[in-house]
């Protein structure tokens, strides 16, 4: 497979070589919805270096009780580095208990520390952790997290193997996981440790990387405990099968706040679209001795994904069905066939994936091309992690003030013409605010006739570049923009933004986020999927998904051992 | 920081991230416009590291930092010949603004005038808590120059910023020394001090009613009982959603 590596993210894109794509069909919403996991998703690409690095994940202490009440500490050691997991197992009720970040009821907390962790640390994690808003993390703490049990699969699973039997596949491939993600709080928040403070070499400084692997350690511990809950029913229960605990992952919900996030972080959004894109390019620009063995790597991808959707369980509201795109994989997989089958199209074609991608786009459904774009990054993995392990940002805003105004009017001009495009006067173009309550700060979207006492939180993008074009048409064009912001001062950090980001390609969806058509759940399954790496996302009320992390993911031991490093897209394991 | 270590000493080290973000809501509800708040925040935090101000001027002075923020700073005058170090480019009347909101105004107008021969200097009057200019050091450093700003005694709420372009191009942790230092070491407060900072910050949250729960969240209860969205499973205790707000 070398050949696949022949193209490299440095080398010059040779003249009618595939190119990363026109922000102004990948940054509409429907498009980003539409984006699959990849190897540049944070949850694949924690595994691709755990996998490379065979990465030993021990469980040094364990004291919970039958009820499932009391600790257990886990150790991570890396080539990088030591991180210890000391987690905080709870009694299960059903009171309180949500999906949502309002939740008041979690079956284990836990927290990722930079290790060997001091016993001082672990105490005082134990003492700060339940208090949550009120606590304090140690230093040396990257990640808090909590995680609640999908009641019926983990009830079930263990109940099975107290009994000496596996698990009711159906039962597991219906929900997916044992526990489910409520809450990774990091990068600064209640005292851990900020990732910008990270060294450049550090194990866990590409973003996301900590939260992934606490997501991780939630399915790790979900198996030892139903394990233990087992045996305590039965001190002969068996183990739940291997191929079970790779199939099970961690469930995640996710909703609002994502949007808020991408409003937030567009230097991160677009650096890890750009990385995306440019490693897409990079596999369509695979040519000469290289493209057959990439297409035969590509049609067995392409036949694990029509596996996996074909056995997808889930419903979606407004989301493709699994069958559909299934279908639209066939073809894909029989295009490439086709092509394999011609030797007088690869040899014509200069760039033969690329010719190929162009010509089935149109057939194909945004999910099934953009699940094909995906797999394609899996033909230049080199290209792939080395941009992956650029993807941190600095995230700072900052005028220009000598800029001249008829200089900010051209970026405008050429950047946002999206949102010059959208008619903002009508009432539906701004029905909705952006607000957080004071319960859990969870963020929220209402009617503004019905929250109108709320502070808007939410970016109105759109609205604000047309404002300020009016304002600098006022304005002389040779003046600075430090004098226009002296005039105009309710400006300034629309003009910090636009300064700063200027040049960048997918920092910001084309969305009007305050407007009746605009679906929130687009944005939070962008963010979900193709960023976090998500698969079988099921979407509610427009605005919320539930889905599955590390869905297929290696276990401890197959890291260990060498696992392999195409764990996606799990068919569904025969028993 | 350890929270044995606030404890003991009643100081914490609070976040860069934490730190913005209740900065942000402290301002937001003082009434400062969205479109100065970033700026405004980042004057406080740079006072706060830098031990001017900071803390202690968000909690006492906030609602005078917003009702500053709907006044007018303008330009007095701009001198044509002022290309030499020492003469003023341009005269800035405050307008009664604090510091804060103010700073990044001077700022911007000092670097523009100092585009031509390198150096600037903008006098400032009528500017309240003057002496807090003094973060223009450290946020000039983001834009590549050397601030300086130096209150004059003789006049209550006047300053000079001198501004000197920089020729050469600096590592991050150079060209924002003082944020770095913080990303790095955190932020000293106060434990007493930032959890009435915390409280004042909440105030930007909205109240948690039955109604406003129906804006997030999978499943919508409706005020006659019925459940839409998400089929209800065992990971839900729906009451939660029917519940009062405590």
């Amino acid at each position: 497979m070398s050949a696949l590596h022949a193209v490299t993210a440095d080398q010059p894109a040779l003249p009618g070589a595939p190119v990363p794509r026109d922000p102004r069909l990948l940054m509409q919403p429907a498009r980003l919805a539409a984006l699959q996991p990849s190897r540049l998703s944070a949850s694949r690409a924690l595994m691709v270096r755990a996998i490379r690095e065979r990465w030993s994940i021990e469980l040094i202490g364990w004291d919970i009780d039958a009820k499932s009440k009391g600790t257990a500490l886990y150790r991570i050691t890396t080539p990088g580095g030591i991180f210890d997991f000391p987690v905080y197992s709870f009694e299960y009720r059903s009171e309180g208990r949500t999906g949502r970040i309002i939740g008041r009821t979690w079956d284990m907390m836990g927290a990722l520390l930079e290790g060997p962790a001091t016993p001082d640390e672990i105490t005082q994690t134990g003492r700060e952790l339940p208090k949550l808003y009120r606590g304090r993390a140690t230093p040396r703490t990257l990640v808090w997290c909590r995680a609640n049990r999908s009641s019926r699969a983990f009830d079930h699973t263990v109940d099975a193997l107290a009994n000496r039997r596996q698990p009711e596949l159906a039962e597991l491939a219906q929900v997916g996981y044992l526990m489910r993600n409520t809450g990774l709080d990091g990068n600064g928040t209640f005292g851990t440790r900020s990732f910008r403070a990270l060294e450049p070499d550090h194990v866990l400084a590409p973003p996301l990387a900590a939260q992934m692997l606490c997501a991780y350690m939630m399915r790790v511990f979900a198996i030892d405990l139903v394990h233990h809950l087992a045996r305590c029913a039965n001190p002969a229960a068996i183990e739940l099968d291997v191929r079970l605990q790779r199939f099970v992952g961690v469930g995640n919900g996710s909703a609002l706040g994502l949007v808020l996030f991408v409003n937030n972080h567009p230097h991160l959004v677009d650096r890890w679209l750009g990385a995306r894109e440019e490693a897409i390019a990079a596999a369509k620009s695979i040519c000469g001795a290289a493209v057959v063995p990439a297409l035969h790597r590509l049609q067995d991808l392409v036949g694990r994904a029509i596996v996996f959707r074909a056995e997808d369980r889930m419903e979606y509201e407004a989301f493709a069905p699994s069958d559909e795109i299934a279908e639209e994989l066939r073809g894909v997989r029989d295009a490439i066939a086709m092509l394999l089958a011609d030797p007088e199209s690869l040899r014509n074609a200069a760039y033969p994936i690329a010719a190929m991608c162009d010509q089935i786009e149109p057939r194909l459904h945004a999910e099934s091309f953009e699940t094909l774009m995906s797999l394609t990054i899996e033909l230049v993995p080199g290209v792939a992690d080395k941009l992956g392990a650029n993807l941190a940002v600095d995230e700072e805003f900052t005028t220009d003030p000598a800029m001249r105004v008829k200089d900010l009017r051209a970026i405008l001009r050429d950047e946002y013409a999206w949102a010059f495009a959208l008619d903002l006067t009508a009432p539906a173009a701004q029905r909705f605010v952006w607000y957080k309550s004071e319960n859990a700060e969870e963020p929220r979207r209402g009617p503004l006739d019905e929250v109108e006492w709320a502070f808007n939180l939410g970016l109105d993008l759109p609205r604000l570049i047309q404002d300020l074009d009016a304002a600098l048409d006022a304005f002389a064009s040779e003046a600075s923009v430090a004098r226009f912001l002296l005039a105009a001062p309710r400006f300034r950090a629309v003009v910090a933004r636009i300064q700063t980001l200027a040049g960048r390609l997918y920092h910001s969806p084309h969305m009007n986020m305050m407007g009746d058509d605009f679906i929130p759940v687009q944005i939070v399954r962008m963010m979900n999927v193709g960023l976090h790496g998500i698969d079988k996302t099921r979407d509610f009320l427009g605005r919320n998904l539930r889905g599955i992390l590390f869905h297929g993911a290696p276990t401890p031991a197959d890291l260990l051992a060498g696992a392999d490093p195409d764990w996606f897209y799990p068919a569904e394991p025969v028993l | 920081m350890s929270a044995a270590t606030s404890h003991r000493t009643d100081e914490m080290l609070i976040s860069v991230r934490e730190a913005r973000l209740t900065l942000d809501r402290i301002f937001l509800a003082a009434g400062v416009p969205d479109g100065i708040i970033p700026s405004v925040r980042e004057h406080a935090l740079i006072s706060a590291a830098l031990g001017l101000g900071g803390w202690t001027m968000v909690r006492d002075q906030h609602r005078e930092i917003g009702d500053s923020a709907r006044r007018h700073i303008s330009l007095v005058a701009a001198s044509q010949a002022a290309t030499a170090g020492n003469a003023s480019a341009a005269t800035i009347d405050g307008g009664g603004q604090h510091a804060w909101i103010a700073g990044a105004t001077i700022l911007d107008l000092a670097i523009d005038a100092a585009q031509s021969s390198g150096d600037a200097t903008v006098a400032a009057h009528n500017v309240l808590c003057v002496d807090e200019l003094a973060v223009l050091a450290a946020l000039g450093s983001r834009h590549g120059v050397v601030a300086t700003a130096t209150a004059l005694a003789h006049e209550p709420g006047a300053a000079t910023v001198a501004v000197s372009l920089a020729r050469v191009s600096r590592a991050s942790h150079e060209r924002d020394p003082v944020l770095h230092a913080a990303l790095h070491r955190g932020l000293p407060v106060g434990a007493a001090l930032w959890w009435e900072l915390h409280h004042l910050s909440n105030r930007a949250l909205s109240p948690d009613t039955v109604e406003s729960r129906r804006h997030a969240g999978p499943i919508i209860v409706t005020a006659d009982g019925r459940v839409i969205g998400r089929p209800v499973d065992d990971e839900t205790d729906v009451s939660l959603l029917r519940q009062a707000a405590h």
